[in-house]
């Protein structure tokens, strides 16, 4: 049974750092069991959201609650229910991997030590190695590992897959596909990777300087935005088109190919017989959907 | 605008080193005093002061092209490979030439003789420039040039180099002149070689103020333990002992519960210490005992300085409390963490201090007492009166490194004024007419006072403070 209360709510969150306003007024509501996708130019404010959900933020005004708790005032109860990687990749550099894992896990009687092997074994961590000599890609799958082991009912991920090779990546993706099987676990993800991103997640964070530019599930922006391919069947098309809420267009003489925003499929298809043209609508990728509504 | 001369700028666009034009307009003003000296009072040995200068201004320049050499963009740059090379010398040369200016008033010397002994001068000043950039080319850590400069002063004291050296360049000027001209040579040679830009390309070395990067000291360090891993693998590591005793207690404690993360706290800052091997202890202590015995026959509050020390030392030490490693320990456990931590190292710390005194009180018994050039040097033991300064001191700059953690080398400006004002206050206790007496109490007071200060601050910070940094 999945429960619908909201395990993070943030309600008119702002915060500044110096001249530059990183929250502004956010509302926001994550809810059990969801896969969010957060994305957003660098500077958006990504990284800020995500601290203060989990506590290392505090907000210059309004308020953040995790877990039906104050994120201020997180115990470790709640932060037991958290796993976090953190994109500037603090570990204790001085252990080896296995001295880490093996600190790290003496705090969670939930280790799932099965869990740790698999992921030894998959990723082909060197346990003897120093942390600190690591290389990035290596360092990101320590980090990884250290965050799932305990498996976290909240799971976030800041920039995880930025410094993995491409196999290493899909491996990622293939973890975190059998990680989401488990419907009480929700995972924040935050990547400039799209193409990733949206084989795993089902809602939608866009943020810009601050702000929720859009807060969605992704089927609905899916089926918001339509790229649509229209042919004349014969002769050239007709030099105004007869849709609405075009977005962008380029056309030749027999062919226009536009992206289309709030319109439904069917009402495209009516209108496309209606001019004697082919259609072919196709949804667009979450890339193509992030930088319209980005920009 | 040429590559050397954009290249130069740096000596001004860098803005630490306006910290670096200050200290060394400091350093020639005083230089130039002691040549007056000389001038007027006939002095021997003020005409080759410039030396030591020119020594020290050499690290600093050295390190600037070092900088530029390490980042891998500057490898590709066009026309690049040979301004480290103009560059050290456009600076060296004319530095040198305005020093050796200043034979022209050595007295006695008829006109052959001046210019002679000015050429000679301006050997001889290039010739310790060159050893001061050829050394911080040769170390990693540069910095370590400046330790070079107590023994040269003492050197010099102890052996009247400064006499020597003037009496060579104004004597023996040719022969100066010639060596001079073959050392230039070889540091054309050696600043020239082909392989110069592939040798630094990357390498982590650290530049002038990096000691107050904590990212790149961070990476330095790892660099290090890296390196010392490859010559004796496993002896930087911890233990297997010390990781069973420290995990088992953090494993065993109630999940969630301070003793774990205090057990936690104390692993990771002791874990490394505790797993030394006693070859590396006797090192440490090898390195230690020359410097104790060099303080303890020094004259006057010199040898004080060790008391003081930890606490500048500690002014870096990460309590934890800022930090993006999630385990899940919320805001007060970091607290508590944090507390344990300062608190241990202030009471090893001390411990440490009072066996050094102690030490010190044996030794003086045995330690014979020394007659260098008519001065007689005696051991003396470290005053006991002044084992609780570290603990007292400790508490205080870890306060500082919490507020301004951000801005490490105002932290590092801070506690050395705080070094500096605790030092003359050591000096003047001991004064027989010092108005003040400190006794237990009034120590009781200050140490009551500094942790109670640091507990609150620390409270503050863990409760009430973002815990990362932003863009980190």
């Amino acid at each position: 049974m999945i429960n619908p209360n909201p395990i993070v709510q943030m309600r008119n969150v702002s915060k500044r750092f110096g001249k530059i306003q990183a929250l502004d007024k956010l509302d926001l509501d994550i809810k059990r069991g969801e896969i969010i996708g957060l994305l957003g130019t660098n500077g958006a404010g990504k990284s800020t959201l995500l601290r203060h959900i989990i506590g290392l933020y505090l907000a210059d005004q309004g308020q953040c609650i995790t877990f039906e708790t104050d994120a201020a005032k997180l115990s470790p109860k709640e932060l037991g229910r958290i796993g976090y990687v953190h994109q500037e990749g603090e570990l204790l550099e001085w252990m080896t991997t296995k001295q880490l894992i093996r600190y790290v896990s003496a705090y969670y009687n939930t280790w799932n030590h099965d869990l740790e092997d698999k992921y030894i074994a998959d990723f082909d961590i060197s346990l003897k190695a120093r942390v600190g000599s690591l290389s990035p890609g290596q360092r990101q799958k320590l980090a990884i590992l250290l965050a799932i082991g305990f498996e976290p009912e909240l799971l976030i991920l800041d920039e995880p897959a930025s410094t993995l090779d491409p196999i290493a990546r899909s491996q990622f993706l293939d973890l975190l596909l059998q990680i989401i099987q488990d419907e009480n676990r929700t995972i924040i993800i935050s990547s400039h990777i799209l193409s990733d991103v949206e084989k795993i997640i089902d809602h939608t964070l866009i943020m810009r300087e601050g702000k929720i530019l859009r807060d969605s599930s992704f089927d609905s922006l899916r089926e918001e935005f339509l790229k649509v391919t229209l042919t004349s069947i014969n002769g050239k098309l007709s030099a105004k088109l007869p849709f609405e809420n075009i977005i962008n267009c380029e056309r030749e003489d027999c062919q226009a190919v536009f992206t289309v925003q709030n319109i439904s499929q069917q009402d495209l298809e009516a209108k496309a017989q209606a001019l004697n043209c082919k259609i072919e609508i196709r949804p667009l990728s979450l890339e193509e959907i992030y930088r319209i509504i980005v920009s | 605008m040429s590559i050397l001369w954009a290249n130069l700028k740096h000596l001004y666009q860098r803005r630490s080193f306006w910290f670096v034009g200050l200290v060394s307009g400091a350093f020639a003003f005083g230089v130039i005093m002691v040549l007056i000296e000389a001038v007027t009072e006939n002095k021997q040995g003020g005409f080759s002061v410039p030396i030591l200068w020119m020594f020290f201004v050499s690290a600093f320049v050295a390190s600037l092209p070092i900088g530029v050499l390490t980042k891998p963009f500057s490898y590709c740059l066009p026309n690049h490979r040979n301004i480290p090379r103009k560059f050290l010398f456009s600076i060296g040369l004319g530095l040198s030439f305005l020093w050796s200016l200043s034979v022209l008033f050595f007295p006695d010397l008829n006109f052959v003789k001046t210019v002679l002994a000015c050429l000679s001068a301006f050997s001889t000043f290039t010739i310790f420039y060159w050893l001061g950039a050829w050394l911080v080319f040769r170390l990693r850590n540069w910095v370590v040039v400046f330790a070079l400069f107590p023994l040269l002063i003492f050197g010099n004291q102890l052996l009247n180099m400064s006499t020597i050296i003037e009496r060579a360049i104004v004597e023996i000027a040719l022969p100066m002149i010639l060596l001079g001209g073959i050392v230039n040579f070889l540091a054309w040679s050696y600043w020239g070689r082909a392989n110069l830009a592939r040798r630094y390309c990357g390498t982590m070395r650290l530049e002038a103020f990096d000691a107050w990067n904590r990212e790149k000291m961070k990476k330095y360090s790892l660099a290090r333990l890296t390196e010392k891993d490859k010559k004796r693998p496993n002896s930087m590591r911890i233990s297997d002992s010390v990781e069973g005793f420290f995990v088992s207690r953090i494993s065993r404690a109630e999940t969630g519960s301070l003793q774990q993360y205090i057990w936690g706290a104390l692993y990771k800052s002791f874990g490394m210490t505790l797993s030394q091997q006693w070859q590396d202890l006797m090192r440490i202590l090898m390195l230690i005992l020359p410097i104790l015995c060099f303080l303890c026959y020094m004259p006057g509050g010199g040898k004080n300085i060790i008391f003081l020390m930890p606490g500048l030392m500690v002014a870096y030490m990460s309590l934890g409390v800022y930090s993006s490693l999630l385990i899940c320990g919320g805001r007060l456990q970091r607290f508590w963490s944090a507390l344990t931590l300062a608190v241990t190292t202030g009471i090893f710390v001390t411990v440490v201090v009072v066996l050094l005194a102690m030490v010190t009180h044996l030794l003086e018994r045995i330690m014979p007492q020394l007659t260098v050039k008519g001065h007689e040097f005696a051991f003396k033991a470290l005053n006991m009166n002044f084992t609780s300064v570290p603990f007292l001191m400790i508490p205080v700059t870890l306060t500082i490194g919490l507020i301004f953690y951000k801005k490490p080398m105002l932290t590092m400006l801070l506690a050395m004024v705080l070094f500096q004002i605790l030092f003359t206050f050591s000096i003047l206790i001991n004064l027989k007419n010092w108005p003040v007496q400190i006794g237990p109490v009034h120590i009781i007071i200050m140490l009551l006072c500094s942790w109670a200060v640091f507990v609150a601050v620390l409270r503050y910070i863990s409760m009430r403070c973002c815990l990362v940094n932003q863009g980190r």
